[in-house]
Formats: C-alpha cells, sequence, structure tokens
C-alpha cells in the first residue's frame, strides 16, 4: 500500500531505523511479531515517528484519541495501512 | 556567562570578555530559544557552549528559560492564559531585555525544536530580527502535539486526548494552549524579506523543504544543513562521558550571514533575584574558580537553618527532569526550609573540570564528593547549620558517597539509589539489564525470537551473562554474610553495610525511596533483603516504597507524595513519639 508514491511499510521501517540511528539506539532485528516496547526504541522513539509520518505522509491515526496504542511492530504498520486505505 | 532575570524569567548572558569587547552597542546578539521538556534537558550543557562559542565570536548572548519552565517563576503562564501565549510573550521580553541591556539594534534569533518555532514566530513579528538559526525546529504544532501526547500515553499507560488539554511531564498544557501550538504551521509564516535564516536538520524531510522553499519565495535568505557534530544536542546518553555539540558550522554562517557589526560598551547586569510565591532564589557561583553553580532557594521572611543541597539527577540540569528539583525546593521553602539545587561539575550550568570543558561527565564515573563540600562550604559562609542532601538515582548514589566523605552533612534523601558502588560488569550494562533477572531471562529464552535476537546481537548475550553473573554472586556473598551473621559469627560486612553503618554512627539519618518495580530496588536488595528486620540495625535509617512515582519523578501526583514523605522525614515527623531512632540535630560545626 502507498501513499504519496511511498510505499507504507517501507516508509515505516526507514522511520524506525533513522529515528533509532538518531538516538543511539540498538533495534532488535525487525518483523511482524516484535512487540514495539522490545524493538529497542524508547517512549520518545515511538512519539517522534508518530510525529514523522504525520507530517511525511499526512497520516494521523491516533487523531482520534480513541486509539489503543499498538503492541506489535506489525500492529503498527497495519495501523497506517488502514489508515491509508 | 552571567546570571540574569528578568520579568521572572531566569538566564544567562554571556559576554564576549575575552575579545575585549564586552557589549555590541549598535551591532548585534543573539537570543537563544531552548527547546521545550525533554529537549530542553537533553540540550542545556550544549546550549551553555554555543552561547560560550558565539560570546567569543563577539556575539552577547542570552539563554533564557521561559516562563514556567526550569528556574523560571510559573505566574506569567496564568497570567497569559496559558503555556504558549505566556511563552512567546516571554521571547519579545527576552529580546527586549537583550537589546536594552547589551545596546544590540539587531538580534538573531537561535532556537531549538520548540523553541525553533517560537523564535520564527517572533523573526515573523518583529522588526528588528536579522536573523534565524533553527536546530531541528519544530515545524507543525499539530504533529508536534501528537508525539507529546503518544509519549504520554505510553509513558503513563492512559489514554491522552489533546483536545481536552494534555498532561505531559510537568506540563498541563490547557485546551487553548493545544490549539494555539496545533494552529501553527512554518510553511505559512517564517522569516521575513531579507532575514538570513539556516536550518539544521537531523535528517532530509518533506516538510523542511517546503518550508525552506516557502520562506525564500518571501524573499527571505534561507540555507539548510545537515546534523553533522549536533547530535549530543538531542540525544540521551545515559551513562557516558560525551562530548558535547559542536557549533563550528553554525558560528562560520552566523560570521558569514549577520557580521558583528557593534562597538564595544560596558554591560552593566543587577544582582539576579527571582521571587516566586513564598520564595527567594539566588543564583549563586561558587568553587574553584567559582566553576560550580547552584539556585539557592530561601523562604521568604524566615530564617532557616537547616538546607536541603538538591543535587543532579542522572546528568539532567540543577532544575530536574520535570522540574522536580524546582518543584521540591519551592515546596521547602514553603515549609521553611532552605534548599540548593545544583549541577556537578560538567554538567548543567556548571563548568566541567579544566581540560574537560566541552563534556559532559559521567553519571558515575567522576567523585562529587568534592563539588558537595564546597557547596557546604558556600552555604556555611551564607550562615546555614543543618545540612542535607537529596538526590535521585545516580544523586542519590552521589549523596550516599558525599555523606561518607562530608561529615557535615546530616540527612541523606535518597530516591531511586541506582547502587552502592560502581559494577564490575559496568555501571550501564548493570543498569541496561539489571531487570533481566535470572528467572525472567530463562522464561524468555525458549521463544524462538529471543534467541534469535541475542545470537544476531553477541555482544549483548555475553554483556548479560557478565551482569548476571556480578549479580549472583553479590547475592550469594551477602546471603552467607547473612547467614553467618545468624550464627553468631561477625563476616566482614559489605560496602553498602559498613558504610550504613558508619552514617548511622555519626547520627546521620537516611531514607531511602523507591518507586515500583524490582529493577529499582535491585541494588538496594542485594544488601538488605529483608529491610523491615536488618535496617533496626542501622538507627536513622528508613526504606519506603511509594507505588505512584516513576523512575525519574515525571509524574506530578507520585511526586508531590514523595516530596510530603522527605519533608515529614527532614522533619522527623516519621518517628513516632518515643520510639525508633531518636531525632537529633547535629552540633554547629566551626
Amino acid at each position: 500500500m502507498s501513499i504519496a508514491g511511498k510505499d507504507i511499510r517501507d516508509f515505516i521501517l526507514g522511520q524506525v531505523q533513522s529515528v533509532a540511528r538518531q538516538q543511539k539506539k540498538t533495534l532488535a532485528p525487525l518483523s511482524d511479531e516484535l512487540p514495539l516496547l522490545e524493538s529497542g526504541l524508547d517512549s520518545l522513539c515511538i512519539a517522534i515517528i508518530v510525529a514523522n509520518l504525520d507530517d511525511e505522509l499526512g497520516l494521523d491515526p491516533f487523531a482520534s484519541g480513541t486509539v489503543d496504542m499498538p503492541v506489535t511492530l506489525g500492529d503498527f504498520i497495519r495501523l497506517y495501512e488502514h489508515g491509508a486505505a | 556567562m552571567t546570571p540574569v532575570a528578568f520579568a521572572g524569567c531566569f538566564g544567562w548572558l554571556h559576554t564576549p570578555v575575552a575579545t575585549g569587547r564586552p557589549g555590541t552597542g549598535g551591532g548585534v546578539a543573539v537570543l537563544i530559544c531552548p527547546g521545550i521538556a525533554y529537549d530542553a534537558l537533553l540540550s542545556h550543557a550544549s546550549l551553555r557552549l554555543l552561547a560560550d562559542d558565539l560570546a567569543e565570536a563577539g556575539y552577547p548572548t542570552l539563554r533564557f528559560d521561559y516562563p514556567g519552565t526550569a528556574d523560571s517563576c510559573d505566574e506569567a503562564v496564568e497570567r497569559a492564559g496559558g503555556h504558549w501565549g505566556a511563552w512567546r510573550q516571554g521571547v519579545d521580553e527576552a529580546a527586549d531585555w537583550l537589546k536594552a541591556t547589551t545596546g544590540a539594534r539587531r538580534l538573531v534569533l537561535c532556537g531549538l525544536r520548540g523553541g525553533g518555532m517560537l523564535a520564527t514566530l517572533a523573526a515573523a513579528e518583529r522588526g528588528d530580527v536579522a536573523g534565524l538559526v533553527l536546530l531541528a525546529p519544530v515545524l507543525r504544532g499539530q504533529s508536534y502535539m501528537r508525539q507529546l501526547q503518544v509519549e504520554a500515553q505510553i509513558r503513563t499507560g492512559r489514554e491522552a486526548t489533546p483536545t481536552e488539554g494534555l498532561v505531559y511531564r510537568e506540563f498541563d498544557f490547557n485546551p487553548a494552549t493545544v490549539a494555539a501550538i496545533s494552529a501553527v504551521d512554518l510553511r505559512t509564516v517564517g522569516p521575513k524579506a531579507g532575514q538570513k535564516a539556516v536550518i539544521y536538520s537531523q535528517a532530509e524531510s518533506r516538510l523542511t523543504s517546503e518550508c525552506a522553499e516557502a520562506w525564500k519565495a518571501a524573499g527571505a535568505d534561507v540555507q539548510t544543513c545537515g546534523w553533522e557534530d549536533m547530535e549530543p544536542l538531542l540525544r540521551h546518553h545515559i551513562v557516558d562521558e560525551t562530548s558535547l555539540a559542536d557549533f563550528s558550522n553554525l558560528v562560520y554562517w552566523l560570521r558569514q550571514a549577520v557580521p558583528q557589526t557593534g562597538q564595544g560598551m560596558s554591560i552593566s547586569v543587577p544582582p539576579a533575584e527571582l521571587r516566586p510565591p513564598g520564595c527567594i532564589e539566588t543564583p549563586l557561583r561558587f568553587g574553584n574558580q567559582d566553576r560550580l553553580f547552584g539556585m539557592l532557594c530561601r523562604p521568604v521572611g524566615k530564617m532557616s537553618e537547616t538546607v536541603v543541597i538538591i543535587g543532579n539527577g542522572g546528568r539532567d540540569p540543577h532544575y530536574g527532569a520535570a522540574r522536580h528539583a524546582v518543584a521540591f525546593a519551592r515546596r521547602l521553602a514553603r515549609e521553611g526550609i532552605a534548599s540548593l539545587r545544583m549541577d556537578f561539575a560538567g554538567l548543567g550550568d556548571s563548568i566541567g573540570p579544566p581540560g574537560q570543558e566541552r563534556v559532559l561527565t559521567h553519571m558515575l564515573g567522576l567523585d562529587r564528593s568534592a563539588d558537595i563540600s564546597a557547596a557546604i562550604d558556600m552555604l556555611e559562609r551564607q550562615g546555614f547549620r543543618r545540612f542535607a542532601m537529596e538526590g535521585l538515582c545516580a544523586g542519590a548514589y552521589h549523596a550516599f558517597h558525599g555523606a561518607l566523605a562530608d561529615p557535615r552533612l546530616s540527612v541523606l534523601l535518597l530516591i531511586n539509589l541506582p547502587m552502592f558502588t560502581l559494577p564490575d560488569a559496568g555501571a550501564l550494562e548493570y543498569l541496561t539489564w539489571r531487570e533481566m533477572s535470572p528467572t525472567v531471562f530463562l522464561r524468555k529464552l525458549p521463544r524462538l525470537g529471543s534467541w534469535i535476537s541475542l545470537l544476531q546481537r553477541r555482544r549483548d548475550l555475553g554483556t548479560i551473562l557478565r551482569v548476571q553473573s556480578d549479580r549472583v554472586r553479590r547475592q550469594i556473598v551477602n546471603r552467607l554474610r547473612g547467614i553467618a551473621v545468624r550464627l553468631g559469627l561477625a563476616p566482614k560486612p559489605s560496602f553498602a553495610q559498613a558504610a550504613l553503618a558508619s552514617l548511622s554512627a555519626r547520627g546521620v539519618r537516611t531514607l531511602f525511596v523507591f518507586s515500583r518495580g524490582d529493577a529499582e530496588l535491585d541494588a538496594f536488595r542485594q544488601e538488605f533483603s529483608e529491610p523491615d528486620r536488618e535496617l533496626v540495625a542501622y538507627p536513622g535509617a528508613a526504606r519506603r516504597i511509594v507505588q505512584e512515582i516513576d523512575h525519574d519523578l515525571t509524574l506530578v501526583a507520585g511526586r508531590e507524595i514523595v516530596e510530603t514523605v522527605m519533608i515529614d522525614f527532614l522533619e522527623a515527623r516519621d518517628i513516632p513519639s518515643g520510639k525508633g531512632p531518636v531525632y537529633r540535630p547535629r552540633a554547629v560545626l566551626a
């Protein structure tokens, strides 16, 4: 699934790696089953990624205030893919 | 650098003394607009260096705390109807104060993250801004508020709906503030025609490009640059000594874009003093060559003999994560007790040891006893006679060791003490992996993903094993020691036990406070596995677990509970009449 010419999954994975690099975090091998909070990212990193995705893709699935925080990386990606559909 | 106060805000004026031109009558001065909340904590010491570098390049530079942040007073927030209005007004007041004090006619505004947004809005409105330097600026308020909301939600586990306001760390943003920040989009407002601007970005982004294009179209001279050498501004280094950011490129840009044209003039700044409700706060420099800094907070209208020294929590500046040190200091003052929130050498606003001026010093590896004694020396000269020390995490570690070194400390308030001695496996390694107890470790391993993850990061596996073997060895030694005591033998006590006995014998009262969680209690449990029974042997020592707090006291409600617990202990209100150790104020030391 893509938006603004970007594949959402690839873009999110790129953001995860970019923010981890900026914050000097060591990432666990990325897979859909990986719990976000065991990925090596902390709450700040995840929040920065959410803000970047809003800025770059124009997607903000948390806008309603009723979305539960996704547990795994796969849940996180699907939340955005669902938002773009 | 000189501490200054204006309009209830605290700041530092860095003047170009080294060039023999203390002021810049008619020239250019720089106003640094710091980041907000966590961004401000991470960048505090680096921005001090930036101000030094700019001053050395001939630009008088002011860095300051917005109303309701860090050391500044809070009243302006209420007057302005919320944080955002108060911060925007604060930037204007700081700009006016800087011009009036230095004689500058033109300003360069330099903003980090949220401060970049505030600086840009000020540049768009003021007629005296020649240049704008933006460091990883927040460009869209809406996505920034979402960032804060998501972070708050993950940290607290509670849903946050920003339209109803947002509680984020020390801030309780009202709906008007959330709406005002969310409405800002710097693609539609930016520097004016003729203004020079540079954006330093951590990564290329569509939004940055769109802003730069929009500003260029409006006639501003805009440059975009990479983030080289500035990583330390926004990166959380937990423990190790680390270089602060290098601003050579930024200073070079400024010299080319907005050269200094002013003439020297003498600058006179009145002694700084803040007056939050019920308090008088005075910034003080002390220690060898006045390299150390602390903010003395005294109660209004009452002479306090007792003073509580508040050290750095981790490597956060003296005001503390989520301003907990400021909140505690002002609460103490309202209870009639003075305090000094201080920076150890090479942290916050204290200059590092000679040769280490451009590094953030190690969280645990540097002995801070000399800094603590220097603070007590200074406080004695101020007339204080009873000295207590509060410390959070690494601050607790240093307070404990400071009390062993300086007999004038008579009360210790230690929150989440992470260790008594540096572990063989390394402090960072221990702090990272202490939660991975052997039981948890073994429970996790059957998962295929855990094996793959560990095998792909073999170094981590080795570290975990080293940390765990160190922990297990300590536990075994301490249990054997306990058995020996019960058998009537007299084994050599551990460092922690001997140290606490020594403090206790001196009459020092020591309160250990922990938040909930095995990790926080790990080091303490290794030494005192049955604290209720074992601490009886150490008169004056007590342990409390406060369920409502997080590690670094960023949850305001829990923090207030801890403050009460500590004040009760400090005032010996926690000791029932006729029970427990008798509290005796220490004799006045010569």
